[in-house]
């Protein structure tokens, strides 16, 4: 085996010590084999969850693997597997886990940090990872802890002094935190579970859609205090009573949004879309309270509420534009119709309105057109004529299709220009009680992996005890937790700056003589 | 029309892409020159060369930043020329820690896959592209260059972890075959799926060569074994052209102990990157989305990764495992992160789908 890499498994050793503990049941919660096998149970439910369709893609798992296959699938929350009970249970182990790991071990990592002094103090003996250099040395013990202080300063500013009885301790000690870097990470983890958790029962999430110049209500769950009973629904049709101590309603928030204005914009010459924008005005009490612009990555709080731009289309018109050639007529007549307003066509006796619009048209089945989405794709007006008063056609036209004419009248024909129609927004409105808490547990588990792996937990102790004969023997002793290679630069340094130091004169000092 | 695509700067800036892998192969070319013959020239010129990747690199990366005003990881093709430049970047760190040279021969072709698998990519997921509202923020800058960094460092654990099987284990010439006529056709399937989903210039031509129709599932088929057939031919090819490597190639391979370390530091150089930039993905995922984490697929298979890595670093740590135990490891985390990076891509569908145009 390398040099460096009996460093690491003598590193090992010292971790894997296992600390006493008695508690069977702590033991099993807080073991290793838990950990692993949670990690290896929680990687494979993940991976089940990103094959097998989910939420309202279900349906699709009956055309890839059957009937019964889907069916199963439905008993046991394939189709949900990020919310079924069993993957919340291993949630919830890995949690318990983390916690028993903390509680188990802390007290083991805070011996390895502490104890260590006082055994120095007792008995010259030095952890076995340790590295160890002796000088024997004329000066009297308390020049020569003088001046290995002076040399241990030049690696450790900040130095603590212990006295035995006979012995004197300079103890210093570099990126302790790093000592509990594991533990740090395992703290974040815990918080974001915990964020998860109070999002779940705390939080709201619900779309606003809102039509350009129009207004609606926000959507928000509330939460009123006291005992309430639920069931909680179990698998194969099983339900238990759960008593909570709170209740959760969908009420409206305290404000509205208006809609100015929804800008899409588009690259010149392209179909890719280069912003989406929601103009809102707030509206609180039947007045405006702000005007306020929601982008894409650029969202807005109101009352603890985040609005987010989640999606965006058409429904129904402005105008639509088109020409009308009517029966007998050779001329066509320019028209820019108001959406749901009926219109004269001039003094001709026929009148038209538009009832209906599709932005994305398509054919459901030969004749029948149906919407297949709110983006502006293929649009569609449907428009209702009479003539004299008369109801004479009401016909579909399609703009992109203007050979194809279902008006049944004889002669009646319309040729498609433009439209105008009235884009919507869809606002996610999003209360998350638990983001603080997932944001300092994110803070905690990043700061914990870059300190395990990019601070080094360092010590050194210089003992220093009286010679029978006179003169003193002084002990450097370093430890260290990782990166040895670095650390044996650091020592040999120390160990050249206690060579200048121990083997000059002695000085006769009051100190010395005492 | 692309308006960022102006004709000759986008292809200016692939032309760049490709002389970068034309130099990562005279650069290899270096390495096993050392390896084969030892003259110290060999190797100066290795190192030189791999510095003049880097360099060569970043000048590409900026150009492509420049012409396309945005950071250039918004798509598949240009986040495979930052995966690159994450491996290069990692590796001549090594290098100057380790000066194991043997190394440059398993890591480089890692850079050197990621250029000619962007390039095999469909032709229009090549071009510079606009940038869509969703990845109009600071946050691509930083998350997704931690990511790819990552990816760059898990690269260099997975040829370490490769490099220790053959190293200690019975890897014999038999399994080198299997193993390649396994992996190769499952790379020409997959490359034939991501040229059927764009409807690349290059599956017309194959459906036309074939005188087939998309509509008619036996030529679909057809196609896509002709794909699994040409990956598999150059796959052999490969396991055949490895019957002649030199016995002193593998002496000069350090040893087993040496390479466990590195194999080691790789993660622990990709480990905390990989952290950081999920952490920061879920950030992002809250100011856009509303939401830090919501199961997308990409999410997830990070998710998995990092737990793969998690159970390295225990096991390596506290479980006492080394050697072999943690080599096969290092595979399945770095088998993981290509299929996170990827497989997802392609694979699956999910709010992450940036990398198709």
């Amino acid at each position: 085996m390398s040099e460096q890499a009996k460093a690491v498994a003598d590193e090992s050793v010292l971790a894997a010590a296992k600390p006493a503990v008695r508690d069977p049941l702590a033991r099993i919660l807080g073991s290793f084999k838990l950990t692993l096998s949670l990690f290896a149970l929680l990687g494979l439910f993940s991976a089940f969850g990103t094959f097998i369709p989910q939420g309202d893609e279900a349906p699709r798992i009956a055309q890839l693997y059957g009937d019964k296959a889907y069916k199963l699938a439905m008993q046991l929350g394939l189709d949900q597997v990020y919310h079924s009970w069993w993957f919340i249970m291993v949630l919830a182990m890995m949690a318990l886990n983390l916690i028993m790991v903390t509680w188990v071990r802390v007290p083991h990592v805070w011996r390895i940090s502490r104890e260590t002094d006082a055994v120095l103090l007792k008995d010259p003996l030095v952890p076995k990872t340790a590295f160890t250099r002796v000088w024997d040395t004329p000066l009297p013990p308390l020049e020569a802890l003088d001046r290995a202080r002076r040399s241990l300063q030049l690696e450790f500013p900040r130095l603590a002094q212990k006295e035995g009885p006979k012995r004197r301790l300079l103890v210093g000690e570099k990126h302790f935190l790093s000592l509990w870097a594991a533990h740090i990470v395992h703290l974040g983890l815990l918080l974001l579970l915990l964020a998860g958790v109070l999002k779940i029962l705390f939080g709201s999430n619900h779309n606003v859609i809102v039509k350009e110049g129009g207004q609606s209500a926000v959507p928000v769950e509330q939460v009123h205090w006291g005992l309430h009973v639920r069931r909680l629904d179990l698998p194969f049709g099983l339900s238990l009573p759960l008593p909570l101590l709170y209740e959760r309603s969908l009420d409206n928030a305290d404000f509205q949004i208006y809609l100015d204005k929804f800008d899409v914009r588009y690259y010149p010459g392209t179909a890719s879309p280069s912003l989406f924008r929601s103009d809102v005005k707030i509206i609180r009490n039947g007045e405006i309270q702000t005007a306020a612009s929601i982008l894409v990555n650029s969202p807005l709080a109101v009352d603890g509420l985040l609005l987010y731009q989640a999606s965006w289309g058409y429904d129904g018109l402005y105008s639509a534009e088109f020409e009308v050639q009517l029966p007998g007529e050779t001329e066509r007549l320019d028209i820019r119709a108001p959406y749901l307003q009926r219109i004269k066509l001039l003094d001709t006796g026929w009148e038209l309105e538009v009832m209906d619009f599709y932005p994305d048209a398509g054919m459901a089945s030969p004749g029948v057109l149906q919407n297949n989405s709110d983006d502006l794709n293929n649009p569609a007006i449907r428009v209702q004529f009479w003539k004299h008063g008369v109801e004479k056609s009401l016909t579909w036209f399609v703009y992109a299709m203007p050979d194809i004419q279902m008006a049944k009248v004889p002669g009646l024909k319309l040729y498609g220009k433009t439209v105008d129609p009235v884009p919507f927004t869809v606002l996610q409105a999003n209360a998350d009680p638990g983001a603080p808490i997932a944001a300092l547990g994110a803070f905690l588990v990043v700061f914990g992996v870059f300190s395990a792996f990019y601070l080094f937990y360092r010590k050194a102790w210089v003992l220093v005890e009286p010679l029978e004969g006179g003169g003193s023997r002084v002990t450097l002793a370093g430890f260290v937790r990782r990166n040895k290679i670095a650390f044996q630069r650091v020592f040999t340094r120390l160990g050249q700056s206690l060579d200048e130091g121990l083997s000059a004169e002695p000085k006769t000092t009051l100190e010395t003589q005492a | 029309m692309n308006p960022l695509d102006n004709g000759f700067q986008d292809a200016f800036s692939q032309g760049l892409f490709l002389a970068l892998f034309v130099l990562q192969g005279v650069t290899w070319g270096f390495y096993l020159a050392y390896a084969l013959t030892k003259k110290d020239w060999q190797y100066a010129w290795a190192r030189r060369m791999l510095w003049a990747c880097v360099a060569w690199n970043v000048g590409a990366l900026i150009y492509r930043w420049a012409v396309a005003g945005h950071a250039p990881w918004a798509n598949q093709y240009e986040s495979a020329t930052m995966v690159a430049f994450g491996v290069l970047a990692l590796f001549s760190y090594f290098e100057r820690e380790a000066k194991l040279p043997i190394l440059g021969l398993l890591v480089l072709p890692a850079a050197m896959v990621a250029i000619a698998a962007a390039n095999l990519l469909p032709e229009e997921y090549k071009h510079i592209s606009p940038l869509m509202p969703a990845l109009q923020s600071y946050w691509l800058k930083i998350h997704v260059s931690c990511m790819l960094t990552s990816y760059g460092a898990f690269a260099s654990t997975f040829a370490l972890s490769l490099l220790y099987l053959i190293k200690t284990g019975n890897w014999t010439r038999k399994t080198t075959w299997i193993a390649l006529a396994i992996a190769s056709p499952l790379a020409g399937w997959f490359f034939g799926y991501v040229h059927q989903s764009a409807r690349s210039d290059f599956w017309n031509w194959l459906m036309a060569a074939t005188g087939g129709t998309e509509l008619a599932y036996g030529d679909t088929a057809k196609a896509y074994a002709i794909c699994a057939a040409g990956a598999l031919a150059i796959g052999m090819l490969l396991a055949f052209a490895l019957q002649f490597l030199p016995q002193r190639l593998m002496d000069s391979v350090p040893d087993a102990g040496t390479l466990d370390e590195l194999n080691y530091r790789s993660v622990a150089i990709g480990f905390p990157l990989l952290t950081l930039g999920i952490i920061l993905g879920a950030v992002w995922g809250h100011l856009a989305w509303g939401r830090y984490w919501g199961w997308d697929p990409k999410e997830t298979w990070a998710f998995i990764s990092w737990l793969i890595f998690a159970f390295f670093l225990h096991m390596r740590v506290f479980g006492g495992w080394e050697g072999r135990k943690i080599a096969w490891v290092g595979l399945i985390g770095a088998g993981s992160i290509v299929f996170t990076y990827w497989g997802v891509n392609f694979l699956l569908s999910g709010l992450h789908a940036y990398a198709k145009p």
